[in-house]
């Protein structure tokens, strides 16, 4: 049957610059960015939000160990210690741990060891009562008077160092990403200026009918737009299928890993991955075809 | 409507390929532009539509001395100058009837505003029924008149066409020559580039005679 061309119409406007080119490498080079930097992403919100965790964990808790002292009785240092801390401003509840729960503890460096003959100290764990500030040093005197073996740890020394390494990392991981921008927006030069070099003729077509910088520029800068949406729709997939992957191999250990994805504001921000993605590359081309054709002319 | 005085052009610093050319084309007049290959043709051409600026000289287009313009001031000229390509210079992807609306959809018209207008140009060149085919499908004349229709769909008050029946039949040379007599008697100032004596001395126009990349003040043409 012969169709003819009228009948062949097309629906919408064929686009300005012919598809192909290097547009099937850039994309799979900017899905791989979307991929590392969602992966980043996800690695920098999980490193703050675990050292979130366990700080809250760390910051509600103290405890007082009291280690045997010779000629004071074990038993009058821990009533002495509990008197002290029941009427302590900032402590809400204060429990003495069982000797098979501080057995518990030691357990995992000690191994299964009989710890019947080993002098385990006594300890006291505490609830802090967030409403009521503690004096600290207060305490600790206090502590020293009626039980000399009392040792007291509010965890701040853990706090400090877990807040600067979950500080670190969540740095380290935004200046990878920061990274991962900036070569996804200069892979995006490369194949606008090849785009351009490649349909030369296109702009010198569209130059001569009268076409504005802006104009060619839009004509690029859309299909850019779109391919950098792509790209980033497949890299957050892929990340997606590596993190199930991920969950699958390590399983219950993946736990956090999936936990954390499984929170939505989590889902939410690697959704802002695709959309960068685009934006990136519809700003690095519109920023490219601007240059080429000022030195074009 | 264009005015050229002492006009020098260079490549490069190098020599000079049209020199101390002055001519002026009025509105509504028909002119051919002759001599032969490397004579600087197609260079002058280029500084007509603004594809170049001359290293010397002045050009005045439509009352304005392009050397004061500003860059972006350019397009807009641009736009009242259709353009018919040696090489045609069809973009191979779109079809007929895209390449012809391109200048149209250049000016930000939608496809609605335009497309009986487009439709009419390409029954006027005689491809109505070819509207969809994309140039790697049509001859040479075919082409050539879909160059020349895309060249003056916008309706621009000067038309300029080099060697426009350069790499087609007589037959469809002398048909192409009468689609651009009678835009010029529809008020477009044309200036044709040929080598074609037969098609210049067919025609009572004026003739520019280029030499060397002067123009030959034995032409024949009026001068300034």
């Amino acid at each position: 049957m012969v169709v003819s061309d009228s009948a062949r119409r097309p629906d919408r406007a064929s686009p300005l610059f012919p598809r192909g080119g290097g547009e099937g490498a850039l994309l799979g080079v900017m899905a791989i960015m979307s991929f590392l930097a969602c992966v980043t992403l996800a690695f920098a919100l999980g490193a703050t939000r675990l050292a979130h965790i366990w700080e809250r964990g760390l910051s509600g808790q103290a405890t007082v160990q009291i280690a045997d002292v010779a000629g004071i009785a074990m038993e009058a240092q821990v009533a002495g210690a509990m008197q002290v801390l029941g009427a302590t401003p900032g402590i809400g509840a204060a429990r003495v741990m069982t000797r098979e729960e501080s057995e518990d503890l030691l357990r995992p460096w000690l191994g299964d060891a009989d710890l019947g003959a080993v002098p385990v100290p006594v300890l006291i764990a505490i609830t802090l009562d967030p409403g009521a500030p503690l004096d600290v040093e207060g305490l600790r005197g206090r502590l020293a008077q009626v039980a000399p073996g009392a040792t007291f740890d509010d965890h701040s020394r853990w706090n400090q160092g877990l807040t600067s390494a979950s500080s670190a990392i969540s740095w380290a991981a935004y200046a990878v990403l920061l990274l991962i921008a900036a070569a996804a927006a200069a892979s995006v030069v490369f194949a606008a200026r090849a785009a351009l070099q490649a349909h030369r003729d296109v702009v010198d077509v569209l130059h001569l009918t009268g076409a504005t910088a802006s104009f060619i520029g839009r004509q690029v800068q859309w299909r850019f737009f779109v391919l950098g949406g792509g790209a980033g729709l497949a890299g957050l997939a892929f990340a997606v299928v590596f993190a199930i992957g991920f969950s699958v191999l390590v399983g219950t250990g993946g736990s956090a890993l999936t936990s954390l994805a499984a929170n939505w504001d989590v889902v939410l921000w690697l959704l802002l991955v695709p959309v960068a993605a685009a934006v990136i590359a519809m700003a690095t081309a519109r920023f490219t075809v601007r240059r080429f054709l000022a030195e074009a002319n | 409507m264009i005015r050229f005085e002492n006009v020098g052009m260079s490549y490069g610093g190098g020599t000079e390929v049209l020199r101390d050319v002055s001519f002026e084309l009025a509105p509504g007049s028909l002119t051919f532009l002759t001599g032969p290959s490397g004579a600087g043709k197609t260079t002058l051409l280029k500084l007509v539509f603004l594809a170049e600026r001359p290293t010397r000289g002045t050009i005045s287009m439509f009352g304005k001395d392009i050397a004061a313009m500003r860059k972006g001031d350019i397009p807009a000229l641009r736009r009242r100058i259709g353009v018919v390509f040696q090489d045609f210079r069809l973009l191979d992807h779109l079809t007929a009837y895209e390449n012809v609306a391109l200048p149209l959809r250049i000016q930000g018209q939608s496809e609605e505003s335009y497309r009986a207008d487009v439709e009419e140009i390409l029954a006027w060149v005689g491809l109505g029924e070819r509207m969809h085919a994309r140039p790697p499908t049509l001859s040479g004349g075919e082409k050539q008149r879909i160059a020349i229709a895309r060249a003056v769909v916008a309706r621009p008050p000067v038309l300029v066409a080099d060697e426009p029946t350069g790499s087609i039949d007589p037959e469809m040379g002398v048909r192409l020559m009468r689609l651009f007599v009678e835009l010029n008697r529809l008020g477009t100032c044309v200036l044709i580039a040929t080598h074609d004596r037969n098609l210049v001395e067919a025609s009572n126009a004026r003739e520019l005679r280029l030499f060397a990349g002067r123009i030959n003040q034995a032409a024949g043409a009026r001068w300034l």
